[in-house]
């Protein structure tokens, strides 16, 4: 029976791969003796050779279903995983062991309609090498040779490398199989499957965009995205993949995240939803099950796919590169900086470093080119003095980890640049290659590029005799077409990665040959750039300043770079850290430096030298004497003090203190308003003229009179129990101290019982009593009672803001039977009553006026009371009762504690995080969300800093996530929300607990009881309506942090910290939502980008007690009791708030109009904004 | 000056969420949005830290009573005193040379996110408020000791405290008006409670904070007052302000029994900010009558103003209306009430005024 290809069958249809094989054997529980013996236990491998009619079973059960291709059980068949049993020695029988297996039972199931196929399944071992690093290179691939030898031995259609999480493990193991199938003689296709984890990214940090640029040099089978995470999260990686890959895409998540106890959540119904999405998208070629996935899960997806097409890959052509970050190079974005720092031959520190041996720092000069805005880093350690292997070794073990961005390879040495590819996780960029000795260094390097993936920088130099380097324009344009053919035809470069180097010469050394170089290099480029619109331009630009004076090498390496972007330059290798901006620079430099390049002028290297060497300082002048009445308010007008004493006492010999603050000082002061008025005085000399009359004032004062020497009486004064507010009974204290008054100041929250003892202590002769607070007037009034049963019968002065005088008179004056109640409105009424309280014959007199006032009052018939106008609790007709409702996966109480952080910052709302939070503007967030560089420098550092903290505590209980949540069976009557018992048996479901919320005051007002059918409701159409609440916590420790980072005076950290942790709070909040709705049966749709659900476009809506539909705080205590997120590490303050603080609580529902509102008479729906 | 804005409610600054979301969409539902204060975070939300915060030394207590260690405000006061000169010496060529002066989240966790959401939602107005230098000065205590203690002690320290509310105001305007927001700054002075102009060191109080509004004004913004108790009204009307808020229910009558300061201030141009729904217990704001509410202020006015009906309907027009003071005390729940409340209570007076 002749089987089509795999390749053809993969165009016509979308394939199915089998599912989970480790989560299948677990299943089976076997003992020691399935694995021969203790110590082969958990060589899930071996099982090939000990139970082979077990795995066989395994792969017969997903033929069964559907599976089209299955694949061995080798994951981890190479030495390095088999030899932690004790069996690497066994590898080759191992692997060919199983490849037979699942070779005979996809045979035995194939027919021409439905040809079966043979994945030979490598894992990525149990290194990540830059990672864990624990192996070399050379090992690693070696490792992958010897089971990729058994596998092609074994039978297998194809070699997949699957669940990858380095691309240098990758790397090892494509020159592996390369090497396996030159053993073998043959060739097989090959697949790659990345796994990305919750961060966002693969283990080693490469996004799946820089994974497809660092194996795209390769004719892949197929590439594709395994485990880690359910399908949902797959969503953006895998539309990114859609979008990019010219290779088939393959999508095979595991069925979601397990929970605590290990149970992995969707079923095989959540699964195909959602990867019916993937596939209605036109994303996916192959689909298939990862961990947790079993035959059922298999089933699902087959169906799914017989009734599907596969994707067809229309790919944009895009110069792409790439280190652990992707970067491609477009119009947009030009230039991109190459860091030029980390290079011997042009920096003296990088050189010495390395010479020092002092890699560490010298990786740092790395890390510092890249935050002053290199998007790549050049490195080049040739050195003649010292073995640049060694030292592009050294170096690269270090900085490979801590530079993100692609690298620029820098050397000559084909056996450097070997290793230097290595050591990239990605695609880099080799500077450089060229014809100056002919085709030589091409056949050297360009193979190497080929087969690590890397484009190539290629210099416009040949082998002229007579003039290799390419100077004029037309010699740029003809070196690069020769170059071009051959590199395109003969080596198979792909237009997009080659990257000309046109070539920089110094414009001001005087070297005859060169002058007028830098226009020619400007219009090389051009020239170049037209002739190959595919490919792209690079220059080292700082070389055509060269000789010139320090001060000025700036301003002309940016000029030139200008022009040189202008004319379509790509890429410039500058001083990252030192680039001036063109727009900034004078516009006399620019001429200069405009002059020099175009040579223009009889001598412009002289004058651009001449005018880097100028420099200017700046002055400022003061005031005269005058005569003393018009000195004194020349000091406020001129905000001096010298001489002001002296003047002051001058003028007290024949003014009165008050007399001198009132005239000439206040004349200053007003001739200073009118100066600051007309724009003559800056604020800073105001505050000036402010200073020069406190001074005086401060001055005149022990010359004042006082008011009194004796003590008009004495007052006890208090703020009432539960009020802290003491403002306004310390200025009374103040008015009535400096009118003579002898006050004794009891503070604020004082008790009744600690007053009454003051006044037996003291014996005042009179109280005064303040509050800002309502509440404090009702303890006015406990007060005034509690002093009358204690028979105190002393005058009190009471005041507040929350106090009236009809309220005095009505509730405090008759509460005080014993005594006098006075009301002050003000602090200066205060000291009227308290002078006349003391004087016996106006206290009578004010005793009466209360008296008839009071009685006036009564007479009246005291304050009316309105009627409520509440609103009747009936269900809104704009809510209309659901016919059919979802129906949750079950009533239990579910504890998260495994939740990656990583997955959670998904979802955190950047423009949340970064706006809102760290104020970077909503424009700017969204560049940099797409990883474009800031049009900002600020905003760049606040981005850099959340990564660098994110990395800095991941993984730290500081943002460990936990969650509970559970599903309740719900009605919703009038304005009551009843949480039920679990559905089941004949029992009529039992009240947990009730809610009762705010209705809109307006007709057909909503409630939030209105999105749950009521009991009968429920009971009629033979339904059961359910709600969720959860918890989410991830801060815990934060405050401390960010105190202790506040007072190291780190506050930029200190509030990154904090806001990090509220918005990762929210994120949770969203994850676990989405996570609810999905197991309610209504996930999100594909298209549902973050952004839309950060505006909360999907079905159902979470609310939080606090909030305006449901604002009574309160309610959070109901919740406490039914969930107990104290189990999760969450309490719950007396003030109803959450601590930690970074923690959400929500309620949720899934009515489809539920929406948020206010419960104000204006609110309607979407009222509270969000 | 123009207000143009289609409802002229705004907040008094402090609210009772305990979430920076809910506490902006509260702001953000009024006419006007203006920077919510919530304390229940952090007690250095509370007004005195808020505007004090840099001050070396400064220490804030549970229930929000901010007090100073002098030894500490001794040792580093010179460190602040530098960054305050050259701040105010690079004033005018240096648009951000406050910028350090902005509110830290560590005592406004909503500053950043409101700024934010004003320039996300191109929201043409804002209100701002602070700590008024009066107040803060009067306030301010050495620890044990009586309020107003530290700057009794430290002669240096009121100056220091002026320069630091004017710094962090300036940071705040400019900040505003860089996002292209008209701002509307709010000075809390309570503290005017015991306004004496008898008391020199109250006179040049007020001499301070007529000059601290008149470079606010210069900055762009427009300047208002928040005095939620009686005070020597004539003093306050005569400052420059742009706009008088206070409790109507508290102040009204007295503010009326200064007729000619009150005109005056009105006919240059001065507006109120009234402050008509009390901030009082649920029970009662559940009941309250608005409409009964305007009438009687209208009465009050009418008393006063009647024989000039331009005057007083053009005052109502353009006065902004407000709570009576800030819901800080307050449950979640009342601040929903008191938002309809006012909501309802400016849309009657629209409709009466025509």
């Amino acid at each position: 029976m002749k089987k089509p290809s795999l390749r053809r069958t993969l165009a016509e249809r979308i394939l199915v791969l089998d599912g989970a094989m480790g989560t299948a054997i677990q299943a089976k529980e076997l003992t020691s003796a399935d694995f021969g013996g203790e110590a082969h236990e958990g060589c899930n491998e071996f099982l090939c050779v000990t139970r082979p009619e077990l795995i066989r079973e395994i792969h017969e059960s997903y033929l069964e279903a559907g599976a089209d291709i299955i694949e061995t059980n080798t994951f981890g068949g190479t030495p390095l995983v088999l030899e932690e049993y004790g069996l690497g020695a066994r590898t080759r029988e191992i692997n060919l062991a199983a490849a037979r297996l699942a070779r005979e039972a996809a045979d035995s199931h194939s027919t021409p309609a439905k040809p079966r196929f043979v994945a030979g399944s490598i894992g990525p071992t149990t290194r990540a090498i830059s990672v864990t690093g624990g192996i070399s290179f050379e090992d690693l691939a070696s490792n992958f040779d010897r089971q990729a030898r058994a596998l092609i031995e074994g039978g297998v259609d194809y070699l997949l490398l699957e669940t990858c999480q380095d691309t240098r493990n990758i790397k090892a193991a494509l020159l592996g199989i390369e090497r396996a199938f030159a053993a073998a003689q043959t060739k097989l296709p090959i697949a790659i499957s990345g796994t990305i984890e919750a961060s966002g990214t693969m283990l080693a940090g490469q996004s799946v965009e820089a994974l497809l640029a660092s194996v795209s040099h390769l004719e892949l089978l197929y590439i594709g995205l395994n485990c880690a995470t359910g399908p949902e999260f797959m969503t953006d990686h895998l539309r990114s993949l859609a979008r990019l890959s010219p290779f088939p895409v393959a999508c095979v998540p595991n069925a979601g995240l397990p929970d605590e106890h290990g149970r992995y959540l969707e079923t095989p119904g959540m699964v195909a939803r959602i990867l019916e999405r993937f596939v209605s998208s036109g994303w996916v070629n192959v689909l298939g099950g990862c961990c947790g996935t079993h035959a059922g899960h298999i089933r699902e997806l087959a169906r799914l796919a017989s009734r599907s097409r596969p994707r067809i890959a229309a790919p944009p052509r895009v110069s792409a590169l790439s280190g652990i970050d992707y970067l491609e190079i477009t119009e947009e974005m030009r230039p991109v900086i190459v860091g030029e720092r980390t290079n011997v031959i042009g920096s003296r520190k990088f050189k010495t470093l390395v010479c020092e041996e002092k890699f560490e720092e010298a990786a740092e000069i790395a890390r510092a080119q890249i935050r002053s805005g290199a998007q790549i880093v050049d490195v080049c350690l040739a050195n003649p003095d010292r073995d640049e292997l060694k030292d592009m070794r050294s170096f690269l073990e270090l900085a490979a980890r801590k530079v993100r961005v692609p690298l620029m390879i820098d050397s000559t040495d084909e056996r450097v640049i070997e290793l230097a590819l290595s050591y990239s996780q990605g695609k880099a960029l080799i500077n450089s290659v060229n014809l100056e000795d002919g085709e030589e260094r091409f056949e050297k390097v360009v193979p190497l590029a080929r087969r690590y993936g890397a484009a190539l920088v290629v210099g416009t130099i040949d082998d002229d005799p007579n003039q290799g380097m390419g100077i004029s324009r037309a010699r740029k344009l003809a070196i690069a077409e020769r170059s071009y053919a051959l590199l395109t035809s003969k080596y198979g470069v792909p237009p997009e990665d080659i990257y000309w180097d046109p070539l920089v010469f110094p414009c001001a050394t005087g070297d005859a040959q060169y002058a007028g170089s830098a226009v020619e290099t400007i219009e090389g480029i051009r020239l170049i750039k037209a002739r190959f619109p595919g490919t792209k331009t690079v220059l080292g630009i700082s070389n055509v300043s060269f000789g010139l004076p320090p001060a000025g090498r700036e301003a002309l390496n940016s000029v030139f770079l200008y022009h040189c972007v202008q004319a379509g330059l790509d890429l410039a290798i500058v001083n990252a850290e030192k680039l001036e901006r063109y727009a900034t620079l004078p516009e006399e430099e620019r001429g200069l430096a405009e002059d020099l390049l175009y040579s223009r002028g009889a001598d412009p290297v002289a004058a651009f030298a001449a005018h880097f060497r100028e420099k200017k300082p700046a002055t400022r002048a003061v005031g005269a004497k005058l005569p003393l009445l018009e000195r004194l308010p020349r000091y406020i007008v001129e905000g001096t003090k010298d001489g002001l004493a002296q003047d002051l006492d001058e003028a007290l010999k024949a003014m009165k203190p008050l007399e001198i603050i009132n005239g000439p000082l206040m004349a200053g002061m007003d001739e200073v308003g009118r100066l600051f008025n007309s724009n003559q005085l800056i604020v800073a000399e105001v505050l000036q003229s402010a200073e020069a009359m406190k001074a005086a004032v401060a001055h005149l004062e022990p010359f004042m009179e006082k008011a009194q020497s004796a003590s008009r009486g004495k007052i006890l004064l208090a703020t009432v129990k539960g009020d802290v507010h003491d403002i306004g009974k310390n200025l009374v204290e103040i008015i009535l101290a400096n009118n003579g008054f002898e006050v004794v100041n009891l503070g604020i929250k004082v008790p009744p019982e600690q007053l009454i003892q003051a006044v037996r202590e003291h014996r005042p002769d009179l109280v005064g009593l303040s509050g800002l607070l309502v509440k404090s007037a009702q303890m006015m009034v406990t007060t005034a009672e509690d002093f009358a049963r204690a028979g105190v019968d002393t005058p009190i002065l009471v005041g507040g803001a929350a106090l009236s005088s009809g309220f005095v008179d009505r509730q405090i004056s008759r509460a005080y039977t014993t005594g006098t109640v006075a009301y002050a409105s003000d602090a200066m009424s205060g000291l009227d009553l308290a002078k006349a309280i003391v004087n016996p014959e106006r206290f009578a007199k004010l005793k009466e006026e209360l008296a008839e006032k009071r009685a006036q009052l009564q007479a009246a018939g005291g304050s009316a009371s309105v009627a409520t106008q509440e609103a009747p609790a009936r269900r809104s007709a704009l809510i209309e009762p659901l016919q059919a409702t979802p129906e949750p996966p079950d009533f239990e109480r579910h504890v998260l504690r495994n939740t990656p952080i990583e997955r959670i910052w998904r979802y955190i709302n950047p423009l949340m995080l970064y706006g809102r939070h760290l104020g970077i503007r909503g424009s700017t967030v969204r560049l940099l969300e797409r990883s474009e560089p800031a049009p900002d420098a600020k905003a760049q550092r606040i981005w850099d800093a959340v990564q660098e903290i994110k990395e800095e505590f991941k993984g730290t209980a500081l943002f460990r996530p936990s969650a509970v949540y559970r599903y309740f069976r719900a009605s919703g009557e009038g304005n009551t929300l009843s949480l039920l018992s679990a559905p089941g048996g004949n029992a009529a479901p039992k009240a947990l607990a009730s809610f009762e919320f705010p209705r809109q005051r307006r007709e057909n007002g909503l409630c939030l009881a209105d999105y749950a059918l009521s009991l009968e409701e429920q009971q009629r159409q033979g339904l059961v309506d359910s709600v969720a609440l959860f918890v989410v916590t991830v801060g815990k420790g934060v405050r401390a942090l960010a105190e202790q980072l506040k007072d190291r005076g780190d506050y930029l950290k200190s509030h990154i910290v904090q806001a990090l942790a509220l918005e990762s709070a929210e994120a949770y909040a969203e994850l676990l939502h989405e996570h609810l709705r999905a197991s309610w049966g209504y996930p999100d749709p594909p298209e549902l980008t973050m952004m839309e659900r950060f505006q909360a476009r999907y079905r159902g809506k979470r609310y939080s007690f606090g909030y305006p539909a449901c604002p009574r705080l309160d309610d959070q205590a109901t919740l406490w009791k039914l969930l107990e997120p104290v189990e999760i590490g969450v309490e719950l303050t007396d003030g109803f708030m959450m601590d930690p603080e970074s923690s959400v609580s929500a309620l949720v529902f899934h009515h489809p109009a539920a929406t948020y509102f206010s419960v104000g008479q204006k609110g309607g729906p979407d009222d509270d904004n969000r | 000056m123009t207000i143009t804005v289609e409802r002229r409610t705004t907040g008094i600054g402090s609210l009772p969420h305990h979430n920076i979301d809910a506490a902006l969409a509260h702001s953000f539902r009024m006419g006007i949005p203006f920077l919510p204060q919530i304390p229940i975070r952090n007690p250095w939300e509370f007004m005195i830290a808020q505007a004090l915060e840099g001050l070396p030394g400064l220490e804030v207590d549970r229930e929000g009573i901010a007090s100073l260690n002098p030894d500490i405000w001794a040792s580093r006061q010179r460190e602040l005193q530098a960054r305050l000169e050259r701040s105010f010496a690079e004033a005018p060529r240096n648009a951000m040379a406050f910028a350090d002066f902005e509110p830290s989240p560590a005592i406004s966790s909503s500053w950043q996110p409101f700024l934010w959401e004003l320039s996300e939602r191109r929201v043409p107005h804002a209100k701002i408020q602070l700590a008024g230098p009066m107040t803060a000065q009067w306030a301010l205590k050495i620890q044990g000791e009586a309020p107003g203690s530290a700057a009794e002690r430290l002669p240096e320290l009121s100056g220091q405290i002026y320069r630091l509310v004017m710094a962090r105001a300036l940071a705040m305007v400019r900040r505003l008006r860089q996002s292209g927001i008209q701002p509307l700054v709010f000075l809390d002075e309570p503290g005017l409670y015991g306004l004496s102009r008898s008391n020199p060191k109250q006179v040049l109080g007020l001499q301070e904070l007529r000059l601290l509004i008149q470079t606010l004004r210069k900055e762009g913004a427009r300047v208002g007052l928040h005095c939620c108790s009686n005070t020597d009204w004539e003093a306050v009307l005569a400052l420059g302000l742009d706009f008088l808020s206070f409790d109507v229910a508290l102040s009204l009558e007295n503010l009326l029994a200064a007729p000619e300061a009150l005109r005056n201030f009105l006919r240059a141009g001065g507006r109120l900010s009234l402050g008509v729904i009390p901030t009082t217990r649920s029970a009662v704001l559940r009941s309250l009558n608005v409409k009964a509410l305007l009438a009687e202020t209208l009465d009050a006015f009418g008393e006063r103003f009647g024989e000039e009906p331009e005057l007083l309907r053009r005052t109502l027009r353009e006065a902004l209306y407000t709570p009576a003071c800030g819901l800080a005390l307050h449950p979640v729940s009342d601040a929903e009430l008191v938002l309809e409340a006012l909501e309802e209570y400016e849309a009657f007076c629209r409709e009466a005024l025509g």
